[in-house]
């Protein structure tokens, strides 16, 4: 009887039993590079998880940051650091800064994933010309986040200048540095990327409900080309992209300026608009970080210049006391769209790129340009 | 030659038909080998001699019977017959010295349930059962038959008489005092077999067991040991138990009889100031949770530096820390360890150092606690204990904030000081629309949500054991209300320790664990920092009855009108067999399982949620460990002097989790019904599931000469599963040496020593409490984008990712002098932590701002003194002190670039500091005039000093690098959260049937960011203590800033104003028990009963100017977080009445 005792737990020690099988544990619920992308379903999911950045509450809540500046009011829900970028004494440490710069190479690395799998998969997995066009999303988003990062990090306005961004066309897999290129290298991919986009973006016809421009098409690539070139300095080039998404697109103003924010992402002004849902599950915080009262500086700004668009801007929710009306919620779990871009900027980017070119301001004087105004 | 068919009737009672066939075969069995064995030691007959008269030599240490009879054998012609299985489980000591055979015999086999018969030359050793009347041999036991049984009771060291011992023979209602000789006798005794026990105040219960024999006096003498001497007891270690005196390691432990003097709801609370080098804290006072236990100084900067908890072979992790692919939505597993009926508990043992914890490996980087719970004894006859407790908790103190009309002037100031243009709503309001915007009430929050909370406790257990089986059975039910409206914690426990000898060689039994708790009242929280914010001129409700509300937030009393509840249920238990094969070896098998579950649904009505709507999140948690844990134990002496005792394991752990959670909102009926499916939308869904896993191959071997020079050697080799494959295992050695001086015979003779020893060890533990397979690249679903969900990277995976290591060093002196009156242990601790496992920032280029990283080094050294006298030691009266004291220095030496958080660093992390460290600005004085401000201004080049908006009134803060401007160069060392020494002092003092015990808790050096503390800003109420000396023109000697809304200048900043020390020394229990004369009890057929008041927290002595010194936000991870207090549920004074019954 001993033996048999002894036998048994000698024959469950040496591994007969699962209860010892436990170093080379399998991760559950998660996949490897391998699994992650595969066929057009997956692909799709790995584009899914780039768009989903545009929804993050870094890039647009930073940038809002950043660009109100002085339109936020210190002390308000935003807290202490926003009061560095009011009075623009921005610590080189500050985790904003550093967070806005990495969320870009998040955005990147994810379509860097996507963009070296698509090529091994077999083209027969794919319907159509989708796998192009996927190729193209993610190309599109690449260049965007480039972009983005070189108008924040880089010294974009000079061309010859060498503090352009890093440029990353593959996955991290390790984090070796790797330097800045120049500026002019930086422009040349990111436009490699959009031009990529131009010429393979679906012509998608967007227009307000029916067909929101929440995914990359051709003319928010055109008009991002637009935006780049004027940022380039090559005003003849963005004024006639400009007019191209002018002339040839489907979009059209809103009548007043609150309807832009009311129809949010289904407005027909939109090129690129993020998607929202409050159902949607995991996007639900980006309000939160919209809560911004307006300075009061900035409104004195807009009331010495007779603007009354601050009138919309400067809101009050009846039960969470003063907020930015561009993005009024009804209660604290409601989400908001961030525009990229929609086409009263592409009719700015039109008249400037024509100012600065010496030509005449008649051309951009469109009784749907002054209305931008 | 052996009575089998006696033996045979005797057992059948309690062995199943089924077990009883397999004995005979084994008995059979071994007889057979027992024969072959006898015909060789019958070779030689001797002569007849009487046992009295064969004089030997006798020493014997904590040698087994076998070697007792070879020495016996190896001095006489007497050959012994036994069987090993019977007496191998026994170790016997005799002193040095010329004893007749008789004398040896009876003391080597005292207490054992073994006897000898003698014929010829032969001395037959066999196991003697109790008496148990059965059907088939009742005519075998004659009755009316009568013995009787005598004996001397004396001390053992100073072999004096006890008079006034009382020797009770257990079962009956019978027993003697000892005379002044310390002489008693127990006459006309039925034959059979007995347990006498003698009991002395100021000595330890002594029992023995005796057999009468019809028309026999047995002599059954006791020598009694002080209860102060205490290095006889067993000290549980890993994977088995050493005498204290045979301790090299430092191991602390604390008995049932502490435990029960501090009444606590959860048993960690028991701990709290008794051992030195270990810092307990209660974190909240919320029932059914919050300590922390720092083991010599934490032991990681991310902050698992809770000990690992081992509850009778079963490993706990508290903070288990998840993998990428489990969801990081699941926060809330209720603490395991609140599960554990504090009553149920024999006793704690603290591993401190790396020789005592180095057996746990990977897992005992921040020490071991274990616990181990009561059992029966053999042969114990039953034993019901009934206890019952009631406690009325209240709140120790509540902040003294600005009543109705108060508040209506401060705000009045307040807006009048702040001028802004346009005028801010608020002070537009205020001014201008005063009637609208003050309301009449006057009401207290702090008094609307607490309460006296009434907490009952009834526990029942049962313990006894037969000959070869030991039970001990448990019930508890615990219903305890928080002083927080709505919050509580109730708790169902069964226990069930078994323990039964199936065969000669084997030994099976079972603990197991089960329970069910249900805590309420999530939001308690923040509830007193809720409270002494919200306006004081707003009533509880509305004219129109419905909860009142501002500015979007419910009022604190609505806010706990949440219906939350969590549930646990967990099983915590064990099975194993022990097997002894051959001689001294002994084989040990045991699959310990953790079932713990939690379930969590915290429903807020629309007033309680904040946005407008009802909402309901429910959470399930399941956590699966097997620990499968094999050991072999051998211990042999040889030649008298060399002790060992080694022993090899194997043990495999697993552990998975699993949860899923669900959050709905908008309930159209609420007040009605809140279930999931009346809700009208989903919020969000999640779950997760992970498995880690670890296997481990350990070893010990103790080695002690004479009992003067010991030696002990730990290794562990772990492999875990969290890491890639060539970091998957490490090894964790330690050795420890001790002298053990007063054992040398140049001390033996000096009476005072009782016991000297010098130890040292040093070894290394380490730590993996780390997510899950960071070495690699996952992907995981999750970025949700219209409808699709989208894949994303997980982090950047860190190939190299490996264990944290700990290496420790111990040196330290026992002592115990006067007749074990005076005791103690003084000792130098250093713990140097490598490798920590904290985040390293990468190129975020890569996406990533940083990753899990091997990086940083740490230390705490420091000194433990403990030292306990028994100051008064009398039969009526006595009174003892215990005193302990711990200093400790932590401090991150160095960082090695590494960092807390995945997004950066904090100021509480700083490279030649402590850990959490806090920073802060220095408040110089309060600025007069504008004339000082605009100067400085001037002088700055950001075109202002601190402030745009600084004026009179407002803090100057100071400039330490004078560049002329205040920024966050400016901040500095204000204090740390890591005490400097910390301690405890308990007395107890008792006199006849009363007990007085109390017990103070110290700490010194430590500080807190004091968040209660707020200048005024908005309409937010605020502490007397920041307007009742305010600044104006009128009052230019003002302490505090001046009244105006916003805070212009910041002056919230946190500054030493914030901050303070929180050293405190604090009365934490007082108890007095009475146990009734027993011939009260004996009148009642009740063996015990004892009474007992205490009172907790009764008095504290502080600085520090929030409501609790003690309270802080630690959560036992990332302790460095802890420095902030927001009054997390304050603390309760309780008074606790509770009887406790023995039958």
């Amino acid at each position: 009887m001993k033996k048999i005792i002894f036998y048994t737990l000698v024959t469950c020690i040496l591994g007969a039993c699962d209860l010892v099988d436990v170093v080379d544990i399998k991760p559950k619920d998660v996949l490897t590079e391998e699994s992650a992308i595969r066929n057009q379903e997956t692909a799709e999911s790995a584009l899914a998880g780039i768009y989903r950045q545009l929804n993050g509450n870094t890039i647009a809540y930073h940038q809002t940051v950043l660009q109100l500046g002085i339109e936020a009011q210190p002390g308000g829900y935003t807290g202490g650091s926003t009061s560095n970028y009011y009075v623009n004494n921005v610590d080189p440490q500050d985790g904003e800064v550093l967070s806005i710069y990495t969320h870009s190479y998040d955005v990147i690395n994810r379509t860097n994933y996507l963009i070296e799998k698509l090529p091994q998969l077999d083209d027969g997995l794919f319907e159509g010309n989708r796998k192009t066009e996927i190729m193209a999303e993610a190309r599109f988003m690449r260049g965007l986040y480039h972009f983005y990062t070189l108008r924040l990090y880089g010294q974009f306005w000079d061309l010859t200048s060498e503090y352009g961004i890093v440029l990353k066309d593959v996955p991290a897999r390790s984090s070796n540095p790797k330097p800045r290129s120049t500026v002019q290298q930086s422009y040349e991919f990111i436009l490699n990327d959009i031009d990529f986009a131009i010429d393979n973006l679906p012509i998608a016809i967007p227009i307000g409900a029916d067909n929101p421009a929440i995914y990359a098409n051709r003319y928010a690539a055109v008009g991002m080309k637009a935006r780049i070139k004027l940022y380039m300095g090559e005003y003849s080039e963005a004024a006639t992209l400009a007019k191209e998404v002018v002339d040839d697109g489907p979009f059209t103003l809103e009548n007043t300026f609150a309807e832009v924010f009311e129809n949010g992402y289904e407005s027909n002004e939109m090129l690129l608009a993020s998607y929202f849902d409050n159902d949607e599950y995991n996007a639900t915080f980006d309000t939160w970080f919209l809560y911004l009262e307006v300075s009061d500086q900035y409104k004195q700004i807009a009331n010495n210049l007779g603007d009354t668009r601050v009138n919309y801007v400067d809101w009050t929710h009846p039960i969470y006391g003063p907020g930015n009306g561009k993005y009024r919620f009804v209660d604290l779990f409601e989400s908001h769209t961030n525009i990229y871009m929609r086409l009263a900027e592409v009719y700015l980017i039109y008249a400037e790129a024509l100012a600065r070119s010496n030509g005449t301001l008649t051309d951009a004087d469109s009784p749907h340009f002054s209305q931008v105004f | 030659m052996y009575n089998i068919s006696a033996k045979k009737g005797r057992r059948t009672k309690r062995l199943s038909r089924h077990i009883w066939r397999v004995l005979i075969r084994v008995s059979i069995l071994n007889i057979l080998i027992l024969a072959a064995g006898l015909q060789l030691l019958m070779a030689d007959p001797g002569i007849g001699q009487k046992l009295e008269d064969v004089q030997i030599t006798m020493e014997l240490q904590n040698e087994s019977l076998v070697s007792a009879f070879k020495t016996i054998e190896q001095q006489t012609d007497y050959l012994f017959a036994y069987r090993r299985a019977q007496v191998n489980s026994y170790r016997v000591n005799m002193e040095r010295g010329m004893y007749s055979l008789e004398e040896v015999l009876d003391k080597i086999l005292a207490g054992t349930w073994l006897e000898y018969q003698v014929t010829e030359n032969k001395i037959i050793v066999k196991r003697n059962l109790p008496v148990v009347p059965v059907m088939q041999i009742t005519e075998w036991v004659p009755a009316a038959m009568s013995g009787a049984i005598t004996g001397k009771v004396i001390d053992g060291q100073t072999g004096e008489p006890l008079p006034g011992a009382s020797v009770l023979l257990q079962g009956t209602q019978r027993g003697d005092a000892a005379n002044a000789e310390g002489e008693y006798t127990i006459d006309n005794v039925e034959p059979g077999r007995y347990t006498l026990r003698a009991t002395f105040v100021g000595y330890k219960d002594l029992e023995k067991e005796v057999t009468v024999r019809d028309a026999q006096t047995t002599t059954v003498n006791f020598s009694m040991i002080s209860a102060a001497g205490e290095l006889d007891e067993m000290v549980v270690v890993g994977y088995g138990s050493v005498q204290k005196r045979d301790l090299t390691g430092s191991v602390s432990t604390v008995s049932s009889e502490e435990i029960e003097a501090t009444s606590p709801t959860t048993f960690e609370e028991a701990l709290a100031g008794r051992v030195p080098g270990v810092l307990v804290r209660q974190s909240n006072g919320r029932p059914g949770e919050g300590f922390q236990i720092n083991i010599r100084g934490v032991s990681s900067v991310l902050g698992y530096s809770q000990p690992l908890y081992v509850i009778d072979g079963v490993p706990i992790d508290t903070n288990p820390e998840y993998g990428a692919g489990y969801d990081g939505q699941f926060t809330s597993r209720e603490n395991p360890l609140a599960s554990i009926d504090p009553s149920d508990i024999e006793s704690i043992e603290i591993l401190k150092d790396a020789s005592a914890a180095a057996i746990y490996g990977s897992r005992a980087a921040s020490g071991v606690v274990l616990v181990t719970t009561k059992r029966g004894k053999r042969g114990q006859k039953p034993q019901i204990s009934i206890g019952y407790s009631m406690t009325t908790d209240r709140i120790l103190e509540t902040y003294d904030v600005l009543n109705s009309e108060e508040y209506r002037e401060v705000m009045t100031t307040a807006a009048n000081n702040t001028n802004i243009t346009p005028m801010p709503a608020l002070v537009d309001s205020i001014l201008n629309y005063s009637d609208m915007f003050f309301g009449g009430a006057n009401t207290n929050w702090q008094d609307e949500i607490t309460r006296t909370a009434t907490t009952n406790n009834l526990d029942v257990s049962v313990t006894g054991g037969t000959d070869n089986s030991t039970y001990a059975l448990s019930a508890d039910i615990l219903d305890q209300k928080g002083i927080i409206m709505n919050t509580g914690y109730s708790r169902y426990n069964i226990r069930t320790n078994l323990e039964s000898d199936v065969t000669d060689f084997m030994t099976v039994g079972t603990n197991i664990n089960y329970t069910y708790s249900e805590r309420t009242g999530n939001t308690g929280l923040f509830a007193i920092y809720n409270a002494t914010g919200f306006r004081p001129d707003l009533p509880v409700r509305g004219s129109d009855g419905e909860y009142m509300t501002y500015g979007g937030s419910a009022n604190p009393v609505a806010s706990l009108t949440t219906d939350a509840e969590m549930m646990a249920n967990n099983l915590i238990g064990n099975i194993f067999t022990r097997i002894h094969f051959i001689d001294n070896l002994s084989f040990t098998s045991k699959l310990n399982i953790g079932f713990l579950n939690s379930e969590n649904s915290l429903f807020r009505p629309p007033e309680a949620s904040g946005g407008g709507e009802a909402t309901l999140t429910a959470q399930d948690g399941h956590t699966l460990t097997t620990t499968f844990d094999n050991t072999l134990q051998f211990n042999k002496t040889f030649a008298q002097d060399h002790t060992l005792d080694i022993l090899a394991g194997a043990s495999w752990y697993k552990a998975r989790d699993r949860n899923k959670y669900l959050e709905v909102r908008g309930f159209s009926n609420y007040e009605f019904i809140n279930n999931i499916s009346s809700a009208n939308t989903i919020e969000g869904v999640g779950g997760g599931d992970t498995e880690s896993g670890l296997a481990s191959y350990f070893g010990r071997l103790n080695y002690n000469y004479r009992q003067k020079y010991y030696a002990t050697f730990t290794i562990r080799a772990d492999g875990s599963s969290k890491f890639g494959p060539d970091n998957k295992w490490g090894v964790f050695p330690s050795g420890a040496l001790a002298w053990n001086i007063s054992n040398e015979p140049f001390l033996k003779s000096t009476d005072w020593i009782n016991n000297l020893k010098i130890r040292a060890s040093y070894g290394k533990t380490g730590l993996a409490n780390v997510p899950d397979f960071l070495y690699d690249t996952f992907f995981r679903y999750g970025s949700t984008y219209n409808d699709v969900n989208g894949l994303s990277p997980t982090a950047m995976p860190n190939l190299a990712i490996r264990w944290q290591d700990t290496k420790q060093l111990d040196v330290a002196l026992d002592f115990s002098f006067f007749d074990f009156r005076l005791n103690g242990s003084v000792g130098y601790f250093s713990k140097n932590i490598e490798d920590m496992l904290m985040n390293r920032p990468i190129q975020p280029e890569t996406g990533f701002q940083s990753q899990s990283a091997n990086v940083g080094k740490m230390e705490n050294n420091g000194i433990e003194l403990e030292i306990s006298a028994e100051i008064v030691r009398q039969r009526d009266f006595s009174l003892s002190s215990s005193f302990n004291i711990t200093k400790i220095h932590n401090e991150i030496t160095d960082l090695e670039g590494g960092q807390p958080f995945a997004s950066g660093s904090t100021s509480l992390v700083q490279e030649g500091y402590p850990l959490g460290t806090i920073q802060g600005y220095v408040v110089e004085e309060i600025f007069q005039d504008q004339a000082e401000i605009d100067q400085l201004n001037n002088a700055s080049p950001f075109g202002f000093y601190q402030a745009a908006g600084t004026a009179p009134g407002d803090y100057k803060f100071r400039d330490l690098n004078n560049d002329g401007q205040i920024t966050s160069e400016d901040q500095k060392v204000l204090g740390s959260i890591q005490p400097d020494f910390y301690g405890g002092w308990t007395n107890t003092l008792q006199y006849k049937g009363f007990e007085l015990s109390t017990l103070v808790q110290f700490t010194h050096g430590n500080s807190k960011f004091w968040e209660a503390a707020q200048v005024i800003s908005q309409e937010r109420n605020v502490l007397d203590y920041f307007v009742d000396d305010a600044w104006s023109q009128d009052n230019p000697d003002g302490t505090d800033p001046r009244i105006v809304f916003n805070d212009p200048n910041d002056n919230q900043r946190q500054s030493n104003i914030f901050v303070h020390d929180a050293s405190y020394v604090r009365l934490k229990n007082v108890r007095l028990g009475y146990t009734l004369p027993s011939n009260l009890t004996t009148g009642l057929q009740v063996e015990q009963i004892n009474i007992y008041a205490s009172i907790s927290n009764l008095l504290t002595i502080t600085d520090y100017p929030g409501l609790d010194p003690e309270t802080s936000r630690d959560h036992g991870s990332r302790t460095f977080l802890n420095e902030r207090d927001s009054d997390e549920y304050p603390l309760s004074r309780s008074v606790v009445l509770g009887i406790n019954i023995r039958l």
